[in-house]
C-alpha cells in the first residue's frame, strides 16, 4: 500500500466514524484530534525512502498510484503542507469540541484533508487543480454547516477552481506541444498568460475575494477561519511548486512585484471595510481577508528566502485564529449569527473572556505585541519598509484601518447590558480562551521555540 | 426504433451552425426566467444544442456526453428544487402547478442585463480567439463565457450560480475539446460538471429550506 492510499483511507474512515458520533461532540472531537495528531507525529518521524510497517501492513513511501491522466505520489515536498494541515485540523477540532460548534464541522475535517492530500500528491501539476474542485465542494459543504442558511459563502467557494481549471488545461496542452513555441509564438504567449491568470485567480485578488468575506458572514467562525487558512496553505504550496516547475513565467510578470500588490490591495480593502462594518460577521470576514493578504505579502516580499518564516507563520497562525474564532463563537451563541452591532449590548459584561478573545485575537492577527504572530508581522513590516516604501505605507494604512475597525467593535461590545436574562459565558470557553492567550503569549516571547520544526520542514519543502 | 448508429448519424445531420441562434435565446431565457422549472427547461435545451454543436469537434459518442452529463445535472437540480418547492407550496397552501412568474424588480433587472448582453453580443460581436476553434463556435463560446459571468452577478441563489458556472464550463469545453479530445480530458470536464451539479443540488436544498414556513415539519 502506498503512503497516499494509507492516508486517504484512514482520513475517510475517521471522518465516517466521527460523523456517526457527531451527536457526542466530545467523542467525535476527541477521535479526530487523536487521529490527526497521531498522523502528524507519525508523518513527522517517517523516513524519506523505503517502507514502514503500520498495524501489520507495509507502507511503501515512494510508491505511486495512477488514475486517468494523474500519477499520485506523496513526495517529501507534499508532506510539509500535509503536516501543517493535519496540525490545523487537530487544533481546530480540539477547540471546536470544547466550545461546541455546529456538529457537522468536526467530522468534515478529515474528509477535507483527504481531498487536499490527493490534490497535493497529484501530477502532472497543471492538471492537479481538478482535485481542487473536489476540495472546493467539500469546503462549500462545510461552510453551509448542514443548516438552512444562505448559500452565498458555499457558492463563492466554488468560483476559483472552476474559473481557473480550464486555463490550466489550456496551458498544459500548449506546453505539451514541443513545436508550438517556434511555430506559433502568439499561442505560446497566450498559454503563459492563461497560466498566470489561473495563478492569480487562486490568490483571490480583489474582486475575487468575495468568498472569504462571505465565509466570515455566512459560515460559523471556526469553519470560516479553518477554510481560509487551509486554502492558503494549499495554494501557497501549489503556486510555489508551479513557479519552480515553470520558471519562465517570470519573463511575463515577476511574482515578486505582483504578489505584494495583490496582497496590499486585499489588506487595504479589508481594512476599509473592517472600519465600516456594521455586523460582527462582516468584521470577521474582512479580518480573514486581511490575514489572507498578510500571508501573501510576507511571501511576495521575501520570496524563497522567506520560506522558513512562511512555514513558521502557518504553524502559529491557527493558534491566533482559534482564539478569535472561539471568542466570536461564544458571542454568536448568545446574540445569533452575524449579529448587528446594535444588538451587542452587555457582551463585555456577560462574556468578558469571549469578547477579549475575539478582540485580542483580531489584534494579534494584525501583529499586535504579545500575540503569537507579533514577530512574523513585525518582520514583514520591516522588510516592506526596507524594500518597498509604497507597499509599507499602504500596509500601515491597512493596519491602522483594521485596528480602528476592531476599536469600533469594542465600543459596541462594551455597551451596558440591555437584556438582564443574557447568560454568562461557559466556564470551558473561558478556560479555553485563557489557555490560548497564554500559549500565544509564550510563543510571542520565545518565537525560537518552533524554529527547529520550521527548519526541518524547509528541508523537505525544498525537495521538489 | 433507431439503433445507436442510426441515432448518431441522425444527430450528425442535425449539426448546423444555425443551432447557435436558438441556443443563444435559450441561454437568455435561462438567465431571465424566475420560475425554476422554465429556467431548468432552457438549461436542458442549451445542453442538447451544445451537444449537437460539439459534433463539429469530436466523435458523436463523445460529443453527446454533453447530453448525458447535462441530463444528469438537470435531473439532480430538478429533484432538489422540486423538493424545496413542494414542501414550501404545501406549507403555504399553494397548488404545485401554479407558475411563479414574478415580474418584480429583480426579474426586470435580470431582463435589462440580459437584453444589454444580447445587444452587445449582436453589435460588437466579441470574439475570444480560441486556437483551432471555428469562428462561429468561437463567438458562441465567447458568448457562453460572458453570459456565465453575467449570471454569477445576477444573484446569490444556487441554481442561478449553477447556470453561470455551467455556462463557463461549457464555453471552456469548446476551447479545450478542440485541442484535446482524449478520453481523460473529456472525462475530467464531465467529472467537474457532475461534481458541480452535485454540489449545487445540495445547496439548492439547504438554501431553499430557509423559505419553508415550518421547517421543523419538513
Amino acid at each position: 500500500m502506498s503512503l497516499l492510499v494509507f492516508l486517504v483511507i484512514l482520513l475517510i474512515i475517521t471522518g465516517l466514524v466521527a460523523g456517526l458520533l457527531r451527536g457526542f461532540a466530545w467523542l467525535s472531537g476527541g477521535l479526530v484530534v487523536a487521529l490527526l495528531g497521531w498522523l502528524a507525529v507519525w508523518m513527522w518521524r517517517l523516513p524519506l525512502e523505503e517502507s514502514v510497517t503500520v498495524w501489520g501492513r507495509v507502507i511503501f513511501l515512494e510508491q505511486t498510484n495512477s488514475l486517468l491522466k494523474f500519477t499520485f505520489q506523496l513526495t517529501p515536498f507534499a508532506r510539509v503542507p500535509i503536516l501543517l494541515m493535519l496540525a490545523w485540523g487537530a487544533l481546530f477540532a480540539l477547540i471546536a469540541a470544547l466550545v461546541q460548534v455546529e456538529r457537522s464541522f468536526i467530522p468534515a475535517i478529515p474528509f477535507l484533508l483527504a481531498a487536499l492530500v490527493v490534490f497535493l500528491a497529484a501530477q502532472p501539476l497543471l492538471y492537479a487543480p481538478f482535485w481542487l474542485m473536489l476540495v472546493a465542494v467539500l469546503m462549500g459543504i462545510i461552510a453551509q454547516g448542514n443548516k438552512p442558511r444562505p448559500a452565498r459563502a458555499a457558492l463563492r467557494t466554488l468560483l476559483a477552481p472552476l474559473l481557473a481549471f480550464p486555463l490550466f488545461l489550456f496551458s498544459a496542452w500548449v506546453f505539451s506541444q514541443s513545436a508550438v513555441a517556434a511555430e506559433d509564438p502568439v499561442l505560446w504567449t497566450r498559454a503563459w498568460q492563461a497560466l498566470l491568470v489561473g495563478m492569480l485567480i487562486f490568490t483571490s485578488p480583489v474582486p475575487l475575494h468575495g468568498w472569504i468575506v462571505a465565509l466570515g458572514e455566512a459560515a460559523s467562525p471556526f469553519a470560516g477561519a479553518f477554510l481560509v487558512g487551509i486554502w492558503q496553505i494549499a495554494v501557497y504550496a501549489f503556486l510555489r511548486r508551479l513557479l519552480f516547475a515553470y520558471p519562465s513565467i517570470t519573463d511575463f510578470v515577476d511574482p515578486g512585484v505582483w504578489l505584494p500588490w495583490i496582497a496590499v490591495v486585499q489588506m487595504v480593502w479589508a481594512g476599509v471595510f473592517m472600519f465600516g462594518s456594521q455586523r460582527l460577521g462582516q468584521l470577521w470576514g474582512y479580518l480573514l481577508l486581511w490575514m489572507f493578504g498578510a500571508g501573501f505579502l510576507a511571501w511576495g516580499l521575501t520570496g524563497e528566502l522567506g520560506s522558513e518564516a512562511i512555514l513558521w507563520l502557518f504553524m502559529v497562525a491557527p493558534l491566533v485564529l482559534v482564539l478569535a474564532a472561539a471568542g466570536l463563537q461564544s458571542i454568536v451563541h448568545r446574540f445569533g449569527e452575524n449579529p448587528d452591532y446594535s444588538q451587542l449590548q452587555g457582551a463585555t459584561d456577560r462574556l468578558p473572556l469571549s469578547s477579549l478573545g475575539f478582540i485580542a485575537g483580531g489584534l494579534f492577527l494584525l501583529g499586535w505585541p504579545l500575540g503569537a504572530l507579533f514577530p512574523m508581522r513585525l518582520a514583514t513590516y520591516q522588510v516592506a519598509e526596507y524594500r518597498a516604501g509604497n507597499i509599507f505605507l499602504w500596509t500601515m494604512l491597512a493596519v491602522a484601518l483594521a485596528v480602528m475597525g476592531l476599536i469600533r467593535a469594542v465600543r459596541y461590545l462594551a455597551r451596558p447590558v440591555g437584556d438582564v436574562s443574557l447568560q454568562r459565558e461557559s466556564r470551558i470557553v473561558a478556560w479555553t480562551i485563557g489557555g490560548l492567550l497564554l500559549v500565544g503569549g509564550a510563543i510571542a516571547l520565545n518565537p525560537g521555540l518552533l524554529n527547529a520544526v520550521a527548519e526541518q520542514m524547509l528541508v523537505w519543502f525544498n525537495m521538489l | 426504433m433507431l439503433t445507436l448508429d442510426q441515432f448518431l448519424a441522425l444527430t450528425q445531420r442535425l449539426n448546423n451552425p444555425a443551432l447557435i441562434a436558438p441556443s443563444v435565446l435559450l441561454v437568455a431565457a435561462m438567465l431571465v426566467f424566475s420560475d425554476w422549472r422554465l429556467a431548468l427547461l432552457a438549461f436542458a435545451g442549451v445542453k442538447v444544442l451544445a451537444g449537437v454543436l460539439f459534433l463539429q469537434l469530436m466523435p458523436p459518442e463523445w460529443a453527446l456526453q454533453q447530453w448525458v452529463t447535462g441530463g444528469m445535472v438537470a435531473i439532480m437540480w430538478f429533484m432538489a428544487a422540486r423538493r424545496v418547492d413542494i414542501i414550501r407550496r404545501k406549507q403555504m397552501g399553494v397548488a404545485w402547478w401554479k407558475p411563479e412568474w414574478r415580474l418584480n424588480p429583480a426579474t426586470l433587472l435580470r431582463l435589462a442585463f440580459v437584453l444589454l448582453l444580447l445587444v452587445v453580443i449582436y453589435t460588437v460581436r466579441p470574439y475570444a480567439p480560441f486556437p483551432k476553434l471555428p469562428a462561429d463556435l468561437a463567438r458562441y463560446a465567447t458568448f457562453l463565457a460572458v453570459a456565465g459571468l453575467v449570471a454569477l452577478g445576477l444573484g446569490d441563489r444556487p441554481m442561478r450560480w449553477g447556470f453561470g458556472l455551467s455556462l463557463w464550463l461549457l464555453a471552456a469545453s469548446f476551447g479545450i475539446h478542440v485541442l484535446q479530445t482524449d478520453v481523460d480530458t473529456v472525462g475530467m470536464m464531465a467529472g467537474i460538471e457532475l461534481l458541480l451539479g452535485f454540489a449545487i443540488s445540495y445547496f439548492i436544498i439547504v438554501d431553499g429550506a430557509r423559505f419553508w414556513p415550518k421547517p421543523e415539519e419538513a
